[in-house]
């Protein structure tokens, strides 16, 4: 990846934007057993997180930090992973 | 449904957070005292006239828990989106920062829009506050809105910015006091990148001192009841907001609830601009989905991450106004933020001009929270910040040459409910920042403000009448640059449950009689005195937002200029939007019509028209059987979905001659009489 990936971004074009659901496979929802369940990016009250959850009744089976390639959000240090240095009390 | 599903008993208390009731609740209420030491130490200390006076600011309280991640116990915010945002932006910035690379003593700024922060103008510090044992145990932080960080336009609120670039100075986490010592190179970095290096100095020394008086008090806390009964009640403060939202999740009906709402446009084109939202609630959690918003203008409107956490704000107004705001209550929200739209814009997008924005969310938010929970229902407030940035350099005597700036606000107005008339005066429940003192602003800064009053019949009809934004008249005594920030000038607030919608955002130059005074009554002026600015006029210069067009033979095409340039000598008049109604006018009682109209609020002939009250114009009497019978006329002439004509003055005097007689007529009946 490379160091502008998550720092500068082209102007989208579309006409109207959408978060995108991506459907998980094999899970039931303890709740109402349905298995139309997908896992997308959310903002919640500690931050950004990703959230796997049933789309019918809207049970959140988990909340899970993002994994790099969720992408999430979409900006992110260049330096996020880099240990810090002695003056950053590193 | 159960309706105490989340309530606790005393045993509750003792079982869940390993404190007695009393004590959790002494200690729930020392956190708040924590925050409003720091409220009045901030308040006190700072410099720029936005926090001082205008209260722009937030001071919080934050438990750190076991995982590293922290929640906000306590918040005194003189203005509300920080009590919302700084949950958010106090993690982001912690879990990149390293909550282990902090000591005692350590203070961490941050200003950036994509790390929680709402726009550069405001400074975020982060201080640790460690146990016995070393380790984390609170963090305190605050928020202030300096006046000026930088970049081409004084004060910021650059709406014409096309990028972060043009907004001033950017700062990801980074160390402004080491072991309580301040970090030459982070200040030397501040003080090089404003205007105003004085008032960045006293802000930041403000801002530092906030965070050790807030330390102080926790740590007293901690010294008289032991760190882990004050974590146990810290928990218990949290629960009890996140428990208190839930059950008022779990009392409003499931559903999918959807609304939209315009901003006028982004400062650059005049295209309205799109924000949609759906709310899903089930139970007691709520899902708030911001897909089908218009992706990212190129104007400065938009927002980075604000949304995430501002979002909540219409939930607790609607949902549970009463309890003091903490972390907890925003628990059982998930909100989803389309990358690269109007609520989640890509870097190097800029945001300098959020609060439109921010304003426009706020007004959405209580709009859908209102379909859920109709009975704490609240129709439209003005959807704008309803300010104006001034700066400049001075050249009042002794003054000649130093830079200035600040901030006029002069106060919105918020919609009406199945109780009571809207708020006057009084910003977007996003903001609630304090309307100017006028004496305060004339000192700071070279102006003078000939008028702050109402505007008659501006406020959306209803048997309960929306609040009255203010207009406002000041001159620059020096050559100023202006930004006003007054959307909500083609979209007006609206109404509910058979209330009208309110009169919009416009604006004019003014020019002064032939005395050298400015004189308005009832917030009119004369005609021939004005020219339009902004907003919607008819082809003789009349402001007309029923029949008139927005834009028509203004000087500018847009709410939201950026640096207008107002001479010395020249004076402005803004209006700012007023609140929508609630109810239908034709109950509201007669003898409240006749108070609004003694009171210069309502004209005889509104009062006539959409109330349906008919008053003597001379006299200022209540005719009883006229009224009864339009009354009853009036219902009979109603169409189907029938709704009050949007709020505005009829009678605008054209000349000098005709506003003296207007108002020496007015005088003569008697006015501002007790109901
Ligand atoms: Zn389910």
């Amino acid at each position: 990846m490379g160091i502008n990936d998550r720092m500068i971004f082209l102007t989208p074009g579309k006409d109207e934007m959408y978060v995108t659901k991506t459907p998980v496979e094999g899970r039931t929802c303890p709740e109402c057993g349905s298995d139309d369940i997908a896992r997308y990016p959310i903002g919640w009250v500690r931050g950004p997180r990703m959230v796997v959850k049933c789309q019918r009744c809207y049970h959140s089976l988990e909340v899970q930090r993002p994994a790099v390639e969720d992408n999430w959000p979409p900006f992110r240090a260049a330096t996020y992973d880099w240990d810090a240095s002695p003056a950053e009390g590193g | 449904m159960d309706k105490n599903q989340f309530f606790m008993t005393a045993e509750d208390v003792q079982a869940d957070y390993g404190v007695d009731l009393i004590t959790a609740e002494t200690l729930r209420n020392g956190f708040i005292e924590a925050t409003r030491h720091m409220h009045g130490t901030l308040l006190r200390s700072s410099f720029s006239n936005i926090i001082r006076d205008g209260m722009d600011f937030g001071v919080c309280v934050h438990l750190v828990n076991d995982d590293g991640t922290t929640d906000m116990v306590a918040i005194t915010e003189g203005c509300t989106q920080f009590a919302f945002t700084h949950q958010h932006m106090t993690n982001m910035v912690l879990d990149e920062y390293g909550l282990e690379n902090l000591g005692q003593g350590d203070t961490v700024i941050c200003n950036d829009e994509w790390r929680g922060g709402i726009h550069f103008g405001d400074l975020n510090l982060f201080r640790v506050i460690h146990d016995a044992d070393g380790k984390p145990a609170f963090v305190v932080s605050d928020a202030a809105h300096v006046f000026d960080i930088g970049g081409p336009v004084a004060g910021g609120f650059n709406t014409a910015a096309e990028s972060m670039y043009e907004e001033g100075l950017r700062i990801s986490p980074t160390l402004i006091t080491s072991r309580d010592k301040p970090v030459r190179s982070m200040f030397n970095l501040l003080l090089e990148n404003t205007r105003s290096p004085l008032h960045m100095l006293g802000d930041v020394r403000a801002l530092l001192g906030t965070l050790r008086a807030g330390e102080d008090r926790v740590r007293a806390l901690i010294d008289r009841y032991g760190i882990e009964t004050v974590k146990g009640s810290a928990r218990y403060a949290l629960g009890l907001s996140e428990r208190r939202m839930r059950q008022a999740l779990l009392n409003t009906p499931d559903g999918d609830y959807s609304d939209e709402i315009f901003l006028d446009d982004d400062g650059l084109s005049t295209d309205p601009l799109k924000i949609k939202v759906e709310v899903r609630i089930r139970g007691a959690e709520a899902e708030i989905d911001f897909s089908g918003t218009d992706p990212q203008s190129l104007g400065s409107v938009k927002t980075g991450w604000q949304e995430a956490a501002r979002a909540v704000v219409g939930p607790k107004v609607v949902l549970d106004p009463r309890h003091p705001m903490n972390g907890g209550a925003m628990r059982p929200f998930q909100v989803l933020m389309p990358p690269g739209s109007m609520v989640l814009s890509l870097p190097p997008a800029s945001q300098s001009n959020h609060v439109e924005q921010g304003a426009k969310i706020a007004r959405l938010m209580t709009r859908v929270m209102s379909q859920a929970f109709p009975e704490h229902a609240v129709a439209d407030d003005s959807g704008t910040s309803g300010c104006v940035i001034m700066g400049g350099v001075d050249s009042r005597p002794g003054l000649e040459g130093t830079p200035y700036g600040g901030v006029l606000l002069m106060g919105g107005a918020w919609g009406a409910t199945e109780t009571s008339d809207g708020i006057s005066f009084c910003q977007s429940s996003l903001f609630n920042c304090r309307s100017m003192i006028i004496e305060y602003s004339e000192k700071a800064m070279p102006v003078v403000i000939w008028e702050h009053g109402v505007l008659v019949d501006a406020a959306g009809a209803g048997e309960y009448r929306g609040g009255f934004a203010a207009s406002y008249t000041y001159e620059a005594l020096a050559d100023a640059f202006i930004t006003p920030i007054m959307d909500s000038s083609k979209f007006p607030a609206g109404g509910l449950a058979g209330g009208g919608p309110a009169s919009m955002s416009f604006a004019a130059l003014v020019r002064k009689d032939d005395r050298g005074q400015v004189h308005s009554f009832k917030g009119l002026l004369p005609l021939e005195r004005m020219t339009p600015l902004f907003g919607a006029y008819d082809d003789e210069g009349v402001p007309d937002q029923v029949d008139g067009t927005w834009g028509n033979g203004t000087l500018l095409q847009t709410s939201k200029p950026t640096a207008y340039v107002l001479k010395a000598g020249e004076l402005m008049r803004v209006f700012s939007a007023s609140g929508g109604g609630y109810g239908d006018p034709l109950k509201r009682p007669a003898e409240t019509v006749l108070y609004d109209v003694r009171n210069d609020f309502t004209t005889v002939a509104q009062a006539a028209e959409i109330y349906g009250v008919k008053i003597d114009p001379d006299r200022l009497t209540l005719d009883e059987a006229a009224t009864a019978s339009l009354r009853e006329r009036l219902a009979a002439e109603r169409g189907e979905g029938y709704e009050p004509a949007l709020a505005h003055p009829r009678e605008w005097p054209r000349t000098q001659a005709e506003f003296e007689a207007m108002r020496k007529r007015a005088l003569g009946a008697p006015t501002a009489v007790e109901v």
